[in-house]
């Protein structure tokens, strides 16, 4: 179902709706950019980082597997890691 | 749906808040109640502090602060943010702290850790289900496993105690989701050890068990409601170690909004129904009586009538209901009277208004006519319109539009969450029938000329009483639940009220009876004590039922008498203004008080108790005549007893009531007599003597069962009992001080000492000398040394220990010289006994041989000298070896002696007349007064 709806999201597209979760999880305005990290936003420490994972999932409508957001960088790992998910 | 949705509330709050425009606040906090997924509910929570962080803020009027503590084993971010915002939405200004993981225990415990610095109001306690499933192996035999559940449940409820008493929180306790994967299949029901039971029975235990500052956070249901797979999320407890999906976060953190507006906010109190298409399918005055949908023969009908039993079942846990219908009156209430499918029938129904007026209008009148504020109504109709003007008009009262199919009617119904209370009172049940009989009363009143008349054919009765044990749940829900006649708006929960109880605070309720029928208690008033000789009344209640009815008068007049019984010069009263209780503003002064200072806060007034004047009141008092509440209201020696010892044994009060119902006369004035001595006595530490008091009527019942099983005493030689019990000093002193206070409590014993001074002391020529053989106690001794007839006392005992208790006694009760206690042993004794009067109180039952010492007597005693026996029969003691098993042998023993009797009286144990005792071989105390031939 994935695949239909969403499979063919292009990254930047990704980068896109990704920008309304920030907006919906962080209280100061954040700019997505593909180097965009953690340590950038003040806001963005474990706690916050355990809402954002699960607001993601929710707005791609896709599950990460254990352990694996950990591993990303930065913003734009993470939405390769998005894409990935929204193919398998 | 629920995602477009989120987009249009979203876009209208982002909007309002890019205008920062006020309707932003209120429209938040509607979209937060409603919400129900975790985007949604988190993006509002930003919204809020994104409008916060710009400087944003809501002048809201209602809103309380809350300091709020979440303790357990998981991390509680960002169910803490969830949490905040459900507050927020219920008027809550939070402020949460969030213990760290898994360190709960220690953070409860230890009185200095950062969970108490937070000073919390209310502690939400998550205990990991991990350590609380049955630890041991699914074949556990069921002993085992529930020893080990109750354990888990005292731990559980130690904690929640332990945080209460250093903080005052109120505890959120949450109980267990169940486990919901299939293993182990049939296993899991079949024995008392699997997860999915032994979680369970715990949260069973849990509920049934929670003291009243805990809240059962019900995690069991909520997760049965949305299904368990649905509840938990393994990743988020793998990774971040969350308690719960996200999801199901956002619901656990509206249900603790739930609780917590329950701590401030009372449930509805009354439902208004429209009728067609509400509580029947189709239109009456259009269908008729036979065309209306209801009953089990077609679907529709059967669902309607589901509908009105859902509606009857609130009723009955006391939830008024009220008809708003238009429709001719004639017509609208026939499906009551006639429809033989209605579940709902007229008397069922508190308030009926049928007519072709809008409906706020109607509302209005329903509420004038219950006497109760419409914010504690709901409202349910059928018809989005007029759900929409009642909502305009009145937007203070609760409106559920049901919905255009019937079937969700009942769903939408149990759902609301406007009828939550925490325990049903007995109250609450009788409430429904409460306001009927006010319909009859106002429908009186309309026929009445004027208010005095009125009120004096109501033929009020009023009964006023301390608070009892019995009456704390009630006493509770009224201070918690009256908004208008609320004179400082002080809540208290259970716990606290059971507190004053047992202060020495002045607690008053008034309980009030008409020829209608029995209103309850409605209402109630504590004064503090204060220094200066002063009484703070501290709270003051009423229901609006009884409303201009008088009560706050009697109430105040009792509050007086009683102030200045108890010595207190002053009286102030408190005003607190709120929202609701501007009808009382100028209480204090309408009754005589003084104004002494005001401000915005609080208005403070005074009474002079010596100047109060007591207001006259269409109501007459109902006076608990010779009962020991109303013994104890007295304020004498006897109520003081009587008091002290109901707190330490509130269940002795039906005995007690039993053994004060019949005194007066003489025998009132002996036992106060009795009472004052005894006061005397155990003032260096009265508490020991009240509990052992209860230990001697234990043991007492005890003997009791083996002495009509057996038909004999435990013991028939005085080896035994030397023994078992005097040998034993621990065992005697609480004996000997349980027997004390029997002399006032138990009927036949005052009635025993009510005879000596009546009858026997009394008789006593001028000059007497009085021998009393085993003096004990000393109160016979000391009534003889204090009558004026007699000159001088001896007390012979043949115990040291006996003796020298007698003498302590002495030394408290008389200051005179004319007693002397002497070691000797009547039967020892050979020369003639001088005395004119010899008392032997409850003696010959303590001996193997009393034939000797009555023999012995009636040699030794002088010419016209009269003896005083006291002997009980068929009394099973300890230490009783000599059995009588009717007065007659009694008297039988003292004439074999070669005694001349004189007087003979029979008193029966408390409770029992003669001929039952005799007839049951109960006790009764027997008294023969004899003298030498």
């Amino acid at each position: 179902m994935n695949e239909l709806d969403e499979g063919r999201m292009t990254k930047e597209e990704v980068m896109a709706k990704l920008q309304t979760v920030f907006d919906t999880v962080f209280v100061e305005p954040v700019v997505v950019s593909e180097t965009l990290c953690a340590d950038d936003v003040e806001e963005w420490d474990s706690l916050v980082h355990v809402a954002f994972i699960v607001a993601v999932e929710r707005a791609f409508n896709i599950r990460f597997r254990l352990g694996e957001t950990e591993a990303t960088a930065n913003v734009g790992e993470f939405a390769d890691l998005i894409l990935r998910r929204l193919t398998a | 749906m629920a995602s477009s949705q989120t987009y249009s509330v979203a876009a209208i709050l982002k909007q309002l808040l890019s205008e920062k425009s006020d309707a932003f606040w209120d429209e938040l906090r509607q979209a937060t109640l409603k919400s129900h997924t975790f985007e949604e509910l988190y993006l509002f929570s930003t919204l809020r502090r994104r409008a916060l962080a710009q400087g944003f803020t809501e002048t809201a009027p209602d809103t309380v602060e809350i300091r709020v503590a979440i303790i357990g084993g998981y991390t509680f971010h960002p169910l803490n943010v969830l949490i905040e915002q459900t507050l927020y939405a219920r008027r809550y200004e939070s402020q949460i702290w969030t213990g760290e993981y898994d360190n709960y225990v220690a953070e409860i415990l230890d009185d200095a850790s950062a969970l108490y610095s937070a000073r919390p109001d209310l502690v939400i306690l998550i205990p990991p289900a991990i350590r609380y499933r049955y630890s041991g192996n699914l074949s556990d035999p069921k002993e085992l496993v529930e020893r080990e559940i109750q354990t888990n449940l005292n731990g559980l409820l130690d904690l929640c105690n332990k945080i209460h008493l250093v903080s005052s929180a109120e505890v959120v306790l949450f109980n267990f989701a169940l486990p919901c994967y299939f293993d182990p299949g049939p296993l899991r029901g079949r024995t008392l050890g699997s997860e999915w039971n032994s979680l369970k029975m715990l949260n069973l235990e849990l509920g049934l068990n929670a003291p009243d500052y805990v809240h059962i956070c019900d995690l069991e249901f909520l997760s049965a409601r949305v299904g368990g797979l649905n509840a938990r999320d393994d990743r988020a407890w793998f990774e971040s170690k969350q308690p719960f999906s996200s999801d199901f976060a956002c619901l656990v953190a509206q249900e603790v909004g739930q609780v917590a507006s329950r701590l401030r906010t009372q449930s509805k109190k009354v439902l208004v129904m429209d009728l067609d298409e509400t509580l029947w399918g189709g239109v009456i005055t259009e269908d008729g009586l036979n065309g209306i949908e209801l009953g089990d023969t077609s679907a529709r009908g059967q669902c309607y009538k589901q509908f009105q039993k859902a509606i009857l079942d609130l009723s009955r846990r006391g939830v008024l209901l009220a008809v708003c219908s238009k429709n001719d009156m004639d017509t609208a209430i026939e499906p009551f009277k006639d429809h033989p499918e209605m579940v709902l029938r007229l008397d069922d129904i508190a308030s009926f208004v049928a007519n072709w007026d809008d409906k706020p209008n109607n509302i209005l009148k329903i509420a004038e006519e219950l006497n109760l504020g419409i914010d504690s109504f709901v409202f349910i109709d059928d018809n989005p319109a007029e759900i929409e003007i009642v909502r305009q008009f009145l937007p203070q009262l609760n409106s559920i539009w049901l919905g255009s199919d019937p079937a969700n009617y009942l769903q939408t119904l149990l759902d609301c969450r406007f009828f939550e209370n925490r325990a049903i009172t007995e109250e609450d049940s009788k409430r429904v029938d409460l306001y009927r009989v006010e319909r009859e009363r106002q429908k009186l009143m309309t026929g009445t000329t004027d208010m005095d008349t009125y009120l004096e054919s109501l033929e009020m009765v009023a009964e006023i009483n301390w608070f009892k044990e019995s009456d704390v749940p009630r006493v509770a829900q009224l201070i918690n639940k009256s908004n208008n006649f609320n004179l400082t708006a002080k809540r208290r929960s259970e716990a606290e009220v059971l507190k004053i109880l047992n202060s020495d605070a002045l607690h008053l309720s008034v309980r009030l009876k008409d020829r209608f029928g029995d209103l309850g208690l409605i209402s109630v008033a504590i004064a503090i004590p204060q220094p200066d000789s002063t009484l703070l009344i501290d709270t003051w209640v009423m229901s609006c039922r009884v409303l201009r009815r008088h009560v706050e008068h009697v109430l105040m007049n009792r509050l007086l008498a009683e102030a200045k019984r108890r010595g207190y010069q002053r009286v102030t009263g408190l005003y607190i203004p709120t929202s609701k209780n501007l009808m009382v503003r100028d209480f204090y002064s309408s009754m005589g008080y003084r104004l002494v200072s005001t401000s915005d806060e609080k208005s403070e007034f005074e009474c002079i108790a010596a100047d109060y004047k007591e207001v006259p009141t269409k109501i007459s008092i109902a006076q608990p005549v010779g009962t020991a509440a109303a013994l104890c209201a007295e304020h004498s020696a006897t109520g003081q007893l009587i008091a002290r010892q109901l707190q330490c044994w509130p269940k002795h009060e039906k005995f007690l009531n039993k053994s004060f119902n019949a005194r007066s006369g003489t025998l009132a004035a002996t036992t106060e007599q009795i009472s004052s001595m005894i006061q005397e006595l155990i003032a260096p530490n009265p508490v020991e003597y009240f509990s052992n008091y209860k230990w001697l009527c234990d043991q007492i019942n005890e003997e009791t069962l083996h002495f009509l099983r057996t038909g004999r005493y435990r013991h028939s030689s005085f080896e035994e009992v030397n023994n078992s019990v005097y040998q034993n000093p621990t065992y005697m002193k609480s004996y000997l001080q349980g027997i004390l206070l029997s002399q006032v409590f138990w009927l036949n014993h005052a009635q025993v000492i009510d005879y000596y001074i009546n009858h026997f002391l009394s008789s006593c020529a001028v000059d007497s000398a009085l021998l009393e053989i085993g003096p004990g106690h000393g109160l016979l001794l000391t009534l003889a040394a204090r009558s004026p007839n007699i000159t001088s006392v001896e007390g012979w005992d043949i115990s040291d220990s006996s003796l020298k208790m007698t003498g302590e006694h002495l030394c408290m009760l008389w200051k005179g010289d004319k007693v002397k206690l002497r070691k000797l042993d009547i039967t020892a004794f050979d020369e003639e006994l001088h005395f004119d009067a010899i008392v032997l109180s409850e003696v010959i039952e303590h001996l193997e041989k009393p034939q000797i010492v009555l023999q012995s007597l009636a040699r030794k005693m002088k010419p016209g000298a009269r003896l005083f026996i006291n002997v009980p029969i068929n009394s099973p003691a300890i230490d009783h070896i000599f059995l009588l098993e009717s007065p007659e042998e009694a008297r039988k023993l003292v004439e074999d002696a070669g005694l001349a009797v004189i007087d003979f009286a029979v008193f029966p144990v408390t409770g029992y007349t003669e001929e039952q005792a005799r007839a049951r071989k109960i006790t009764l105390s027997c008294v023969v007064v004899a003298s030498s031939k």
